[in-house]
């Protein structure tokens, strides 16, 4: 079994553990073992990173020192944010030569590069499309996910891995491979109001609410991310972002997209924490497992 | 020490740094016009490179490189047109076929690789050139002076 | 033993900021040979120019070096310069003080080191000069023009008009180029055909044009005054003479598929005529699609034509022509828009470029010049108008301004509103550049008497909802977001050099820029020229132009050619190879590197009275590469104005 090193980060360590719990199941069953990295701190996200360049580095760089330290040559996060933290150091390492001469030996980092940074998604899109095909054990005909990357999964371009920032496509190729039937839509990167969740409420549930709104006239029945906080803004959010727009279709259900993957790959739904999700997802899954016979299922 | 005095002091020491003297044999259709652009477009780069402007790549013969290296060149980089673009259309076919020959002579005789560099430049490459100077520049500063001790004009 | 003067330009103070030309001259008086140095404000200007003049008289100097600008700006002039004084030209030698020292270096102290080796070896390279003295050559007084756009044909008809004979090649069925799709013109609003299409005419009916079309350039060998050029004409799979154009082969002919001229907006059939005006208005037949030549049946079209023209198993017929001069004209291509994929994931039927709208707005055009939106037919009520699509974006590898979008642009909200009296019409743009005669003019016209409502701001999104395309973008100066739902929308894309630009700059031998435009040999100074002698070039092939800028850079490389023509012949290059025939022993190492089969082997006799074959170089061929030189291992060929001694000397005087 391949290991790579893992970084759960806060969210999946606490709210969204039901993501951290999918990811470890879906991955161990796709030959990937994740190897949680030892005493990780936080990653540094929103006011790390906003308020000092310095401990912006050191904060995920300490996670790259250790990282290396454990011997392992890869290290991934599901979180779109701790990702995009763990990269972006990388990359100022690389670039700014007198903070990395000073910085690099008390982090234990030996190169910049001596680590490879990648996104869970990431990890899993690069496994070969016939080698997950060959595990998928549930066919979930009947979902029609809307796939939704946010901001930091596929941007800044050239430094994530997919190959397009506008118009990713890795999470529609997995979601396809186990029988469910992506939509085309346009919002996929869109913002999702992130952490003004908490100070601007009403733009966050505005633009939650159009964006559902999209997924919806796309003709998805659920929409999927990588990212607890779009999680968050999508699923928790949406019963006030439906007040707000007096929407009378009913609500959309949220999933991560290793629920999705873990369900296809024959967890048990049991083992999956869908009872944490805010907007139930029982009738929508209902439909799609009992469309593959039960298999699986409960 | 004021720090007016301390940036001069430091600024002395660069100065008085040993400087590579690098010949660059540049063919006058590309690279010669790509140092040209670099001019024109006001790229900074170091001044060790001393330039013979050839018609072509191709005109240069492995006895050009090895003189300069038995007259204190430390370094000598040969530079034309990509493969395809030559104006004679294949001249720079022929330098990479002699220079790559010559690569392994000079390695042979103890000449370290790094110091004689064949590379394309098109004179739309003003960056690139830059480039290619200075990296060439920071590399043979690295490895030192060629011969630190033989007479120069011997 | 030489006397050498040298003289140092300050270039006002290009040169002069960062090296201290003063302290040049004085290191240069000390050189080898030397027995003047100056400097002086400007070498280039007349008193410049007088000062080496006198100086060669009172010093009796009879080498010139002068430390200044690079040698491709004014090596000529100051060779003409010592040529007045009778001095052979290649007793004069350049060091690049400016663009390779000046220009690049900051510190003082270093770039006076640099420029002071820079003459060091200058000096030694002119020390070991020979006078040198060109052959004359014959001038084949025939242009070739590669590209029948408005450029081509332009350039075709000065040259024909000056009485010289004139090849115009053209890849498609017929002339006309860009300039035929369009349906009008800023900021006249003349109809693009109205006036394009008499010039086509007049380029066919010139007996000193000869037309190719559905041809290509394949091969181009030779230089300057003596190009041979290989041309394949494709078969037409019709015979030209019989055919009379009458057009019952293709309103029969079964297979439809879209038509290239129209953008893929119209369709067109198998056997065709790309549009009405076509010069020659004579079909040629698509082999990729014809039923006869892909499943081997029908044949309507040759069972149809009255004058039995149709002609399946014509092939393509390669021809040679010598030529002296060559103009190319190819033209551009589009910016490909499906890159933007945040536009609708790149693709929308009612999302269209610029010039799907000029044939959609064409009365030519496949909807007879009735604008509806592609997807249903409907009469579109508001148009968005997007600028700057794949220009002036670094992301896209297209960070420079296209020119002429915002003009057309302009032009076409003009051409809705004629249509349309109550659609709204957006534009969006980052700036509206319109630095030409009448244009700006032209553009308020489209803003204040047509209504066109401008938004300063980029489109970061369009997306279908219902059967709208939702254009999400931001107003600068509003300072808010903009969200306009569009029935239509029209995306100016950039224009970009031609896919296969890099392969005939190759065949040519010309330089391209970085993005794939040829270049000209200096950019203020000699715009229509290449660095290549006989090669001009003409219309946007070079960077995006208008047709007024087409027309006028048409007709500057017409006149450069002309120039070429109007001399009795040509003079040949002075640096060419020469072989020592008393020491080669006739390996034919230097044969085989030549590539223009200047050298040969001739038979000379030994004083003994035997016969010894050696190498000899046609001095009127040889195109001074130096190839030859650089494989003769006895070092028995070298190369004039680079002589193995010299760049010994300059090695030498470098390394100092």
């Amino acid at each position: 079994m391949k290991k790579i090193a893992y970084f759960p980060g806060c969210s999946l360590a606490g709210m969204d553990a039901e993501y951290d719990e999918a990811s470890r199941l879906a991955a161990r069953e796709l030959g990937i073992e994740l190897v949680e990295v030892e005493d990780w701190n936080c990653c540094g996200a929103t006011s790390g990173h906003s308020t000092d360049k310095e401990l912006s580095v050191m904060l995920p760089g300490r996670t790259l020192g250790t990282v290396e330290k454990m011997g392992l040559d890869t290290v991934t996060a599901a979180c779109a944010a701790c990702f995009s933290r763990l990269v972006t150091a990388q990359e100022i390492l690389k670039e700014d030569k007198e903070m990395a001469s000073r910085l690099m030996p008390e982090l234990g980092i030996s190169s910049p590069d001596a680590v490879k940074v990648l996104s869970l998604l990431r990890v899993i899109a690069d496994i070969p499309k016939d080698e997950i095909a060959g595990k998928i054990k549930v066919r979930l005909e009947g979902l029609k996910p809307a796939c939704y990357y946010g901001c930091l999964i596929a941007r800044p371009s050239g430094l994530v891995g997919e190959e397009h920032p506008e118009n990713p496509m890795a999470m529609d190729n997995l979601m396809s491979l186990t029988g469910a039937e992506p939509v085309r839509w346009y919002h996929k990167t869109e913002c999702c109001g992130a952490a003004l969740s908490l100070s601007r409420t009403d733009i966050v549930l505005a633009m939650n609410a159009k964006l559902i709104k999209m997924a919806r006239d796309a003709g998805a029945n659920c929409i999927v991310t990588t990212c607890p906080l779009c999680f968050t803004n999508l699923d928790l959010r949406q019963p006030q972002a439906r007040k707000v727009v007096n929407e009378t279709a009913p609500p959309m259900p949220a999933f991560y997209f290793s629920e999705i993957l873990a369900l296809a790959l024959g967890i048990p739904r049991k083992k999956l924490g869908f009872d944490k999700h805010t907007i139930d997802v029982g009738p929508l899954l209902d439909h799609v497992l009992g469309a593959s016979a039960g298999k699986g299922g409960e | 020490m004021s720090k007016a005095e301390e940036k001069e002091k430091t600024e002395n020491a660069e100065k008085h740094e040993w400087e590579p003297k690098i010949v660059g044999f540049l063919c006058r259709w590309c690279s010669y016009a790509g140092a040209d652009l670099a001019g024109s477009s006001r790229i900074e780069y170091p001044p060790n490179v001393r330039v013979i402007r050839v018609p072509c790549s191709g005109r240069v013969n492995p006895l050009h490189v090895l003189r300069a290296f038995r007259k204190g060149a430390d370094a000598v980089l040969v530079a034309g047109c990509h493969p395809g673009d030559c104006h004679y259309s294949e001249g720079n076919y022929y330098a990479r076929r002699r220079l790559d020959v010559l690569k392994e002579l000079l390695e042979f005789i103890g000449i370290e690789p790094e110091r004689f560099r064949l590379e394309w430049c098109s004179a739309s490459e003003a960056r690139r050139f830059a480039d290619v100077i200075t990296e060439v520049t920071g590399q043979v500063k690295k490895l030192g002076p060629l011969n630190p001790k033989e007479n120069k004009n011997g | 033993m030489p006397r050498i003067g040298v003289f140092i330009c300050h270039c006002g103070i290009n040169i002069e900021k960062t090296v201290d030309t003063a302290k040049v001259a004085e290191a240069a008086r000390s050189f080898p040979g030397v027995v003047f140095a100056a400097d002086y404000k400007y070498m280039c200007s007349d008193p410049g120019q007088n000062m080496i003049l006198d100086a060669i008289r009172e010093y009796n100097l009879d080498r010139i070096v002068v430390g200044a600008c690079s040698p491709s700006l004014h090596e000529p002039t100051f060779q003409a310069c010592v040529a007045k004084a009778d001095l052979n030209p290649y007793f004069f030698e350049m060091a690049n003080l400016r663009e390779q020292v000046s220009w690049v270096t900051h510190d003082r102290e270093m770039a006076t080191e640099k420029a002071i080796q820079a003459v060091r070896m200058a000096v030694a390279k002119a020390g070991k000069s020979e006078p040198l003295a060109s052959q004359s050559l014959p001038i084949t007084k025939k242009a070739l023009v590669i590209g029948g756009g408005i450029s081509g044909i332009q350039a075709a008809l000065d040259i024909a008009e000056a009485g010289f004979p004139v090849i115009l090649v053209e890849r498609e069925p017929s002339i006309g180029g860009r300039m035929a799709q369009l349906d009008k013109t800023f900021p006249t609003l003349d109809c693009s055909a109205c006036i394009l299409t008499p010039k086509m005419v007049e380029a066919a009916r010139n007996p000193n044009i000869t037309i190719h079309t559905y041809a290509e350039v394949e091969n181009v060998a030779g230089f300057i005054g003596n190009f041979e050029v290989t041309i394949r004409k494709k078969a037409r799979s019709i015979d030209m003479s019989k055919c009379t154009g009458c057009g019952v082969c293709y309103e029969k002919c079964p297979v439809k598929v879209p038509n290239k001229f129209e953008e893929g907006t119209g369709e067109r059939k198998a056997i065709y005529v790309p549009f009405p005006q076509a010069v020659p208005n004579k079909p040629v037949i698509d082999r990729e699609v014809c039923l006869h030549f892909t499943k081997g049946k029908c044949g309507i079209c040759a069972k149809m034509c009255p004058a039995e023209a149709v002609v399946y198993n014509q092939e393509d017929e390669v021809i040679t022509e010598k030529v002296g001069a060559i103009i190319v004209a190819t033209g551009f291509d589009l910016f490909d828009t499906k890159r933007y994929e945040e536009y609708a994931g790149g693709a929308h039927p009612d999302m269209i470029t610029s010039l799907q709208f000029e044939r959609l707005i064409n009365a030519s055009g496949p909807t007879q010049g009735k604008l509806r939106r592609p997807s249903d037919g409907k009469e579109p009520e508001t148009i968005v108008f997007i600028q700057c699509v794949g220009s002036r974006d670094d992301k896209m590898g297209r960070p420079y301004c296209s020119r002429i979008c915002c003009m057309y642009t302009a032009k076409q909200t003009i051409l809705v509103r004629e249509k349309f009296p109550n659609a709204r019409i957006f534009v969006f743009f980052m700036d509206i550049r319109t630095a030409g005669k009448n244009y700006e003019e032209f553009c308020r016209r489209a803003i204040e008497d047509y209504n066109a409502e401008y938004i300063r701001g980029r489109v970061s999104k369009i997306y279908p909802s219902g059967d709208k395309l939702i254009v999400e973008g931001s107003d600068t100066i509003l300072g808010r977001p903009v969200e306009i739902a569009a029935d239509l929308v029209v995306l100016a894309a950039g224009a970009e050099a031609r896919a296969d630009a890099k392969d005939l700059a190759r065949m040519l031998g010309i330089q391209t820029d970085q993005y794939n435009f040829f270049s000209e040999a200096h950019a203020k100074l000699r715009p229509v020229e290449t660095m290549t002698g006989g090669i001009f070039l003409a219309g946007a092939c070079q960077f995006p132009r208008d047709i007024p800028d087409c027309v006028a850079s048409a007709s500057a490389s017409a006149a450069k050619a002309l120039a070429l023509f109007g001399k009795p012949e040509l003079a040949s290059l002075p640096t060419v190879a020469k072989v020592d025939e008393s020491r080669c022993s006739g390996c034919m190492a230097c044969l085989s590197v030549c590539p223009y089969s200047a050298v040969t082997m001739e038979e000379v006799k030994n004083k003994s009275g035997g016969i010894r074959e050696v190498a000899r170089v046609n001095p009127g061929v040889c195109q001074g590469c130096g190839a030859c030189a650089a494989a003769c291992n006895a070092g028995v060929i070298d190369l004039l104005g680079y002589t193995n001694e010299q760049i010994a000397c300059q090695v030498d005087a470098a390394l100092l």
